[in-house]
């Protein structure tokens, strides 16, 4: 029982993180506090992923969203913003209408969570015989092969456009 | 063992900023991060149902999310950086050529 | 299920798709050698099966499973098959042959080698294939091929057009088969052909007017493949296209294989049918060999004689005599693909001695004594026209004397062995008028010497010419051949008519009299002349078919919209024109009220609209997040009266 509730416990505190940093990104007017913020968030979402016996997603999260997606926004962020000592800073329009639509939103999750949830019915957690990691690298290579060959080709395209799009220079019409 | 609602409440949580943030965020960069906390808030649901499933297909398909979402990111902010250097523009709103 | 004869069907299908995209990798240098040899193995491969393979050998795989219906694939082994197989791998040998010499200076020939490749891939398909489902795939795969063949110089300014013109064609006749392919599948539930022979020995519960529309969709799609009236047009214009295509794909096998599929499926065509089938047949056969009359350009003679021979298989079909029909097609392949080879000769000779841009390698009238120029064109010519005129010891005498047979026997209107019997005369006629006009005269030039890529084929086809390749007898017309195929294919008895070889072969001898007394020693001028005045534009324009087409079809609508609107302004406007006037008279009265009434509702009208237009307007701002919200709060709204 110690060790439920200790896992609870570490849910809350690591589900509160990821919430009120997401919350000071949508306030913050500093683009770099808020790429920050993203870190934080990040980071408690694979701690949950780990507490959810999913390691192997957690390490994914931390190497590809942190090591990668992060640095290539700080990339973009200092590549896109003149940068002359002040603070980068952005505006905000249009709040009305998207406190408008988070409440029509939030209404619309709490109504579904009211009612009596299928989901809840699910059965017992499953227990592996082999460990996380094994079982995906497995399925991978067996049940997934064509999706995980598809997605193989869709990053290098990704990339390659990316690369192309990244370092062409277009005409300027002007 | 924490109960499956409490994931869903999370996501839900996780998703609303990401919109909120999409929509009022005048800085294109800043678009693409409410992008990302919305996967991040699918995928946090992908895997908590996976618990209940002997072949992890859940944990499989937020790993198929974590590469497209690197794929899309890096395509998006290849555009975003080429739009900023022909139109030295970097707020999305100001892009309104398209308008009626 | 994968035993030795499956291995070899597939084989003789798969290889020249394969050897297609080896030659085109091969590249200019390589090309024509693989698909030379590719196809070599091939035609090995088919003669092989057809000691090996015994008939009705089948191969099924299912292809699409649509709840509790599927539709099935499969190969179907016969001796037909075989027989087709076998004439197919041939001439696509030899004119594999032939290309790399004649196409030697042309600079895209790997993509020629490749497309050769693909076209004997289709064709195989169709010929091979054991059900009308991927029959129908492999024929729009052969117009496919047959279309980018024909557009092969799409740089010039005709090919484009007539590879086009093709097509559309050839959908048309599309149309037909898809339209006999529903209509069978909705009464038999399969569309595998020898289920459906089956079926229809049997005895068919269908009503007999689905019967016609299957039959006459089929036939419609041979209309269009095999160039039949009123859709034959494109296969003259198709000539704009390499010759040894025009040798392969217009004379020996695409063109074959709408009567190919009329006699697979011949039980199935209802007697109606049957009727229409052999009044088409003869007048294409008739119109066909008479627009050849005119024509200077020596390929489209040898094009609307094609369309005019594919017209006596058509009629054999439709006296009831399938395999007369496929004799015809075996033989009228051999020998015409060897006159479409030897007009690749002369064309390629020209090419390749006269430089001039002007000169036109294709008319007759720049041609003349090559005799000496070129003597194995001249003697392949010579063996081939004599065996297209249907002159014993050849073997167009065999199976014309068969189909001709075959359309007396019948009960077919008498006005089609009418169109046979004339049709044999002014074959020959337009023959020898093509062929003394090109072999003889006095324009002689230095000897040529052919190569021997181009010597082979025209001496293989030679060869094949004579009678002595189907039968001992070269008088008989029962053979080998035909009586092994008639255990396969429906026969009837022919009855038969002492007196017809006679007949056939004075009319043919005197055809090409007429065309050498009139060529050589210019007699009969006056009445030539004097029919020409009446009869010439008909025949040089193919009885106006294209200007029906584009005039009646294309410009029938377009006059019936242009009476309309003389209707619509002549009458329709001078009564509104009356009525105008009085009401102009009460219109003074009802302006006043107008005014000052209908207009302010006009106006309210109109503000209205803009003030909606302009509140809706800003929904469009351009600006991507608005989008954004206004997507989710339509999301909303759909939640919201979803739950």
């Amino acid at each position: 029982m110690e060790q439920i509730n200790f896992n609870i416990l570490a849910f809350y505190g690591f589900a509160g993180l990821a919430v009120i940093s997401a919350l000071m990104i949508l306030m913050s007017k500093n683009i770099i506090h808020s790429v920050f913020m993203l870190v934080l968030v990040f980071l408690s979402v694979a701690a949950i992923y780990i507490i959810t016996n999913a390691e192997f997603v957690g390490v994914t999260q931390i190497m590809v969203y942190i090591g990668g997606i992060l640095i290539l926004m700080m990339f973009g962020v200092m590549l896109t913003n003149r940068i002359d000592g002040g603070k980068m800073l952005t505006e905000h329009r249009r709040i009305i209408p998207a406190v408008l639509l988070g409440l029509g939103l939030a209404f619309v999750f709490y109504s579904t969570l009211q009612t009596k949830f299928p989901l809840a019915e699910f059965g017992p957690q499953s227990e592996l015989d082999k460990s996380v990691t094994e079982t995906i690298g497995i399925n991978f290579m067996t049940h997934q092969l064509v999706a995980l060959e598809l997605t193989a080709v869709l990053l290098l395209m990704a990339l390659i456009g990316a690369a192309f799009l990244a370092g062409s220079k277009f005409e300027d019409k002007k | 063992m924490i109960p499956i609602e409490h994931y869903i409440v999370l996501s839900a949580a996780l998703l609303i900023i990401g919109l909120m943030i999409i929509i009022i965020k005048r800085n294109a960069i800043m678009v693409l991060v409410g992008v990302e906390l919305i996967l991040n808030a699918a995928n946090i649901n992908l895997v908590a149902f996976a618990k209940n499933d002997p072949l992890l297909t859940g944990q499989m398909m937020s790993l198929f999310v974590i590469v497209i979402a690197v794929a899309e990111s890096a395509v998006a902010l290849a555009i975003i950086y080429q739009v900023y250097r022909h139109q030295q523009v970097s707020n999305i709103d100001e892009l309104d050529e398209l308008n009626g | 299920m994968v035993d030795l004869n499956s291995i070899l069907m597939l084989a003789i299908l798969l290889l020249p798709l394969v050897g297609g995209l080896l030659a085109y990798m091969a590249g200019n240098r390589g090309g024509g050698v693989t698909i030379a040899t590719v196809f070599a193995a091939v035609l090995g491969i088919a003669v092989w099966s057809f000691l090996t393979i015994p008939a009705g050998t089948n191969l099924q795989a299912d292809w699409i499973r649509l709840g509790e219906y599927s539709f099935a694939v499969g190969l179907w082994y016969d001796q037909l098959t075989g027989i087709m197989v076998m004439v197919v791998a041939l001439i696509a040998l030899l004119v594999a042959v032939f290309s790399m010499e004649y196409m030697k200076h042309d600079e895209s020939r790997a993509r020629y080698f490749g497309l050769l490749g693909l076209f004997a891939f289709s064709m195989y398909g169709i010929v091979l294939s054991s059900n009308l489902l991927l029959t129908f795939v492999f024929w729009e795969l052969v117009g496919f091929s047959s279309y980018l063949l024909i557009g092969f110089w799409f740089d010039q300014v005709k090919p484009p057009l007539s590879s086009f013109k093709a097509f559309v064609m050839n959908k048309v006749g599309d149309a037909g088969f898809l339209l006999g392919i529903f209509v069978l599948y909705a009464y038999f539930k399969t569309l595998n052909i020898a289920e459906l022979l089956v079926l229809a020995e049997a005895g068919l519960d269908i009503p007999d007017a689905m019967l016609f529309m299957a039959g006459l969709g089929l036939f419609l799609a041979a209309v269009g493949k095999s160039a039949q009236f009123p859709l034959q047009t494109w296969l003259p214009d198709a000539m704009t296209g390499p010759t040894p295509v025009s040798a392969l794909i217009h004379a020996a096998t695409m063109v074959a294989a709408g009567v190919y599929l009329l006699v697979r499926v011949f039980p199935l065509l209802s007697p109606d049918v049957l009727q229409l089938i052999g009044v088409i047949g003869g007048v294409t056969a008739f119109t066909g060999a008479f627009a050849a009359f005119a024509q200077n350009d020596i390929k489209k003679i040898l094009a609307y004689s094609t369309v005019s021979q594919l017209g006596y298989m058509v009629m054999a079909i439709g006296a009831g005599f399938p395999v007369a029909a496929f004799f015809h097609l075996v033989t009228h392949a051999f020998f015409k693909a060897g006159l479409f080879l030897c007009a690749g000769s002369i064309i390629h000779y020209f090419h390749e001695t006269n430089h001039d841009h002007d000169f036109d390698a294709q008319d007759i009238r720049n041609m003349g004594g090559l005799r000496a120029v070129l003597p194995i064109t001249f003697v392949t010519f010579t063996i081939c026209t004599l065996s297209l005129a249907g002159i014993p010891l050849f073997s167009g005498f065999l199976s014309k004397e068969l189909v001709i047979g075959g359309i007396l026997s019948s009960d077919l209107p008498s006005i089609v062995s009418i169109f046979a019997l004339v049709s044999v005369f002014m074959t020959a006629a337009y023959m020898g008028r093509l062929y003394f006009r090109v072999f003889f005269g006095t324009q002689v030039k230095s000897r040529f010497v052919e190569n021997i890529k181009m010597k082979l084929p025209l001496m293989v086809l030679t060869a094949l010419s004579f009678w002595a390749v189907f039968t001992l007898n070269p008088f008989g017309s029962h053979n080998g051949v035909t009586d092994s195929l008639a255990q396969i294919i429906f026969n009837p008895e022919m009855a038969h008519y002492t007196w017809l070889p006679i007949l056939s072969v004075v009319l043919a001898v005197s055809g090409i009299l007429v065309a050498y007394l009139y060529v050589e020693k210019g007699m009969l001028v006056k009445p030539v002349s004097a029919s020409k005045k009446i009869w010439g534009g008909l025949s040089a324009n193919n009885f106006y078919l294209d200007y029906f087409h584009r005039k009646i079809v294309a410009g029938g609508a377009m006059k019936g919209a242009s009476f309309l609107f003389f209707f619509d302004k002549k009458i329709l406007d001078r009564l509104i024109d009356l009525l105008a006037k009085a009401e102009v008279v009460f219109a003074h009265f009802v302006g006043l009220i107008d005014k000052h009434v209908v207009d302010g509702l006009v106006k309210l009208l109109a503000w209205t609209a803009r003030f909606a237009g302009g509140r809706t307007r800003k929904l469009q701002s351009g600006n991507v997040q608005m989008y954004f919200v206004w997507a989710l709060f339509g999301l909303l709204i759909i939640v919201y009266f979803l739950t």
